[in-house]
């Protein structure tokens, strides 16, 4: 079908000769990935390269395509929470949370405040997690290889937290129409606010060992430079970019759930280089907690799930679009239901695709290993791009 | 120049120092990993942990699980791993006749006075193909008679996907004999 | 974007932020995409998605924009017809639209005149499928499926509604 509607030669290894014809002989196409270390999953990247200089890059998506758009549509609202843990594997409660939000925005369904404030305490978890992961992953494509052993024994007890309620440890399928699927106990709070007081003297010494070392300083200062305008026309949302200076982020600026009532600030950096994105990822982990803190502070009582909350929802016709703010950026699900068991269509908008669509722009002109550094800077979870 | 260089190499070293004070400092704090297999994790560390599911027993049989054969859990089972097959079979009970005073009632009123004819349901059987399962817990919450819960079989491991289609009739027969034993030894 | 219905805009609706998650909705002919993407490129506004779905009347294309400074989701909404599967890609003004554009390209087939690669993206490129295609059965109107555009409209129930709609997606041709 391909070859008929736009005539393409499906011959030999379709993407690179996409990518050539070779314009010149002094330079060279080099494929990074799909299995590269440094592209955190499976992505390729075609590139052409003069010398070590990088002239035209091309991800190459769809390795780990799993089409959860169509499976939605043939699964039912209830059956299709599962698949949310999985398309983002780093920060899944955020996109558990945006498609339990959709279907409660289309039925009008109220979620009683407990669940929302357990909702914010272990979305903000998961969110301190997904980003000590990428905190130690990036430095590793950078060649510093302790910090990951740090931060995997910090996420160890944010995942025995978590365990604890969601019963799983990565892929949570947590949250439920009009609430969550178990409450919280106090064991649970007081490894929580354990785990608060651990973790800020970590982060001291995480700046100590890595944010003010000369090596790192010259690995990500100025690399990777985006204008506004960039930005803007690609549609990059999160960290990316607060790391240029533009403060936007969902939970402020399209409050949703009980974002309104707690008290943190949005981290920016003005620099707009992978120091800014390094340095607003490590400045949202301590809001986070600052976030969390609050949280536990003002929980109310009360039940975890709304009464009212239907086993087998089938909300009436009509169209959503619910956003929350992931790890990465902004998560959004558009929901559209034609008044059945089944959703008629389901878009999933993940931040990590439009982040990566601006990688040919960037990358133009640096130097191959800078590209790395870029790449990573972005904090990519490819099953999301891919979906 | 020389100036700007010499600081470079200042500030290296002082990089350097620290980080070493912390890895230092570091090594000498006690191991947090867990040796396995000559080491598990404790049974407390798995509190709500999913693991796969497994029936609940009646509190007056553990032979025969609650299950009511209702269907509900394979229905919502979003990987469709759960397959559940029953029978009903007839109670075996003294046939009642109407009351002498009612036998000239109509044929439809008398039918509603007999009582009906009591059915058991049996499990025939119940399989888990754990190989699918996403672990969502929509079965254990759905379920009306409260049958099913997770196990803590965390230590799963084998060559061949058949190991992992359970029969969890099974292995609820297996637990009850282990109780059993249990309870014997007990009162030895 | 003035609040007076443009020439080209069909239609136009205010939502409820707290029901939908929309500020606004503007139906627009295929034509006059690129001077409204235009104008909202003017406007500061950022490129959230781009996706699209089938009905009866044909494919409706939903754009998503959003603003960094004061956010109010649009959705610029455009309804090709089966028969003519083709409409204008605003990768030009917005070249994040690139891989969105291929993304509606290999789920439903549509064409994007004047993009410079539309390639498989997502789907390997030997496969002939379109995954998010109904059946016809499936098939429901637009009216059906976005009930919160009917009242804005006054429009007639059903029938009128689509045909309005159809016209509006074939008076830009
Ligand atoms: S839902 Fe419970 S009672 Fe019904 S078949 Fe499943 S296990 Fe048995
Ligand atoms: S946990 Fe979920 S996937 Fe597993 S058997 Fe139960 S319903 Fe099915």
């Amino acid at each position: 079908m391909f070859d008929l509607e736009l005539g393409l030669d499906l011959s030999g290894d379709f993407y690179t000769r996409h990518f050539q014809p070779t314009p010149s002989e002094d330079t060279l196409i080099l494929n990074m990935g799909p299995q590269h270390p440094s592209t955190h999953g499976v992505l390729r990247v075609i590139l052409e390269i003069d010398g070590e200089y990088i002239l035209r890059a091309e991800p190459v998506l769809g390795y780990i395509h799993r089409m959860q758009e169509k499976m939605g549509e043939v699964k039912r609202y209830e059956q299709y929470l599962p698949n949310m843990g999985r398309v983002d594997y780093l920060h899944a409660l955020a996109w558990n949370w945006a498609y339990v939000g959709a279907v409660e925005r289309l039925m009008g369904l109220e979620v009683p405040k407990r669940a929302e404030y357990i909702r914010v305490i272990t979305c903000e978890l998961n969110r301190i997690n997904s980003h000590l992961l990428w905190w130690g992953a990036y430095l590793l494509d950078l060649g510093a290889f302790t910090p990951i052993m740090y931060a995997f024994q910090d996420r160890e007890i944010v995942m025995d937290i978590l365990q604890r309620v969601s019963g799983s440890r990565l892929t949570y399928c947590y949250y439920r129409f009009g609430g969550v699927s178990q409450d919280i106990d106090d064991i649970f709070i007081e490894k929580t606010k354990e785990f608060c007081a651990y973790l800020k003297p970590r982060l001291k010494m995480y700046k100590d060992l890595v944010t003010d070392n000369i090596i790192l300083r010259k690995r990500v200062e100025d690399i990777g430079i985006i204008e506004e305008e960039t930005l803007r026309k690609y549609g990059a949302t999160g960290p990316v970019l607060r790391g240029s200076g533009i403060k936007y982020d969902v939970r402020r600026k399209e409050p949703y759930s009980v974002y309104s009532e707690l008290d943190f600030e949005i981290p920016t950096a003005s620099s707009k280089d992978a120091l800014g994105r390094y340095l607003v990822r490590m400045q949202e982990i301590e809001e986070s907690l600052k976030i969390i803190e609050q949280a536990l502070e003002k929980i109310p009582p009360g039940p975890h799930i709304s009464p009212q909350a239907p086993r087998r929802p089938k909300p009436p016709r009509g169209e959503v679009y619910f956003a929350v703010e992931g790890a990465r950026g902004e998560i959004g699900v558009n929901l559209v239901s034609d008044g059945s068991a089944y959703p008629y269509r389901v878009k999933l908008r993940s931040p990590s695709f439009s982040n990566l669509s601006m990688f040919p722009e960037i990358a133009k002109g640096t130097l191959l290993a800078d590209a790395v550094s870029i790449l990573g800077s972005l904090d990519l979870v490819i099953p999301e791009i891919d979906r | 120049m020389i100036g700007s260089k010499l600081k470079e190499t200042f500030d290296g070293v002082v990089s350097l120092l620290i980080g070493l004070k912390i890895t230092f400092k570091n090594f000498l704090k006690p191991n947090l990993t867990v040796h396995y297999p000559r080491k598990t994790v404790k049974p407390e560390e798995l509190t709500g942990y999913r693991g796969h599911i497994e029936l609940v027993p009646k509190p007056e049989n553990p032979f025969v699980p609650r299950c009511i054969g209702c269907g509900l859990c394979r229905d919502i089972c979003p990987s469709g791993c759960i397959e559940v097959r029953s029978k009903r079979i007839a109670e075996e009970k003294e046939i009642h006749t109407p009351h002498f005073g009612l036998q000239d009632t109509p044929l439809d009123l008398t039918r509603k006075v007999a009582p009906p004819q009591k059915t058991k349901i049996e499990i025939v059987s119940f399989e888990l193909n754990y190989n699918y399962c996403s672990l969502c817990g929509l079965c254990v919450q759905n379920c009306p008679a409260g049958s099913l819960r997770f196990s803590k079989d965390i230590y799963l491991a084998s060559f061949s996907s058949r190991d992992f289609e359970f029969d969890l009739l099974k292995r609820l027969e297996k637990q009850a004999q282990a109780r059993l034993k249990e309870e014997e030894e007990w009162t030895k | 974007m003035s609040k007076q219905a443009d020439s080209s805009i069909c239609a136009y609706a205010y939502c409820s932020h707290e029901q939908t998650g929309y500020e606004k909705h503007f139906f627009i002919t295929p034509a006059s995409l690129l001077q409204h993407v235009q104008k909202l490129d003017e406007l500061g506004y950022f490129l959230e998605d781009i996706t699209c779905m089938q009905v009866k009347e044909g494919f409706l294309l939903t754009y998503h924009f959003n603003r960094w400074e004061k956010p109010g989701r649009l959705a610029l909404r455009v309804l090709v017809v089966e028969e003519d599967k083709t409409i204008d890609s605003i990768s030009s003004i917005y070249p994040g639209a690139l891989w969105h554009e291929r993304e509606c390209y290999d789920f439903f087939g549509i064409v994007f005149k004047n993009h410079p690669s539309l390639i498989p993206l997502l789907l390997p490129p030997e496969m002939e499928e379109r995954p998010l295609l109904k059946s016809s059965e499936k098939l429901r109107d637009l009216y059906e499926l976005l009930p919160g555009c009917e009242q804005v409209l006054h429009a007639p129930r059903d029938e009128e509604f689509g045909q309005f709609i159809k016209e509006c997606s074939q008076k830009g041709k």
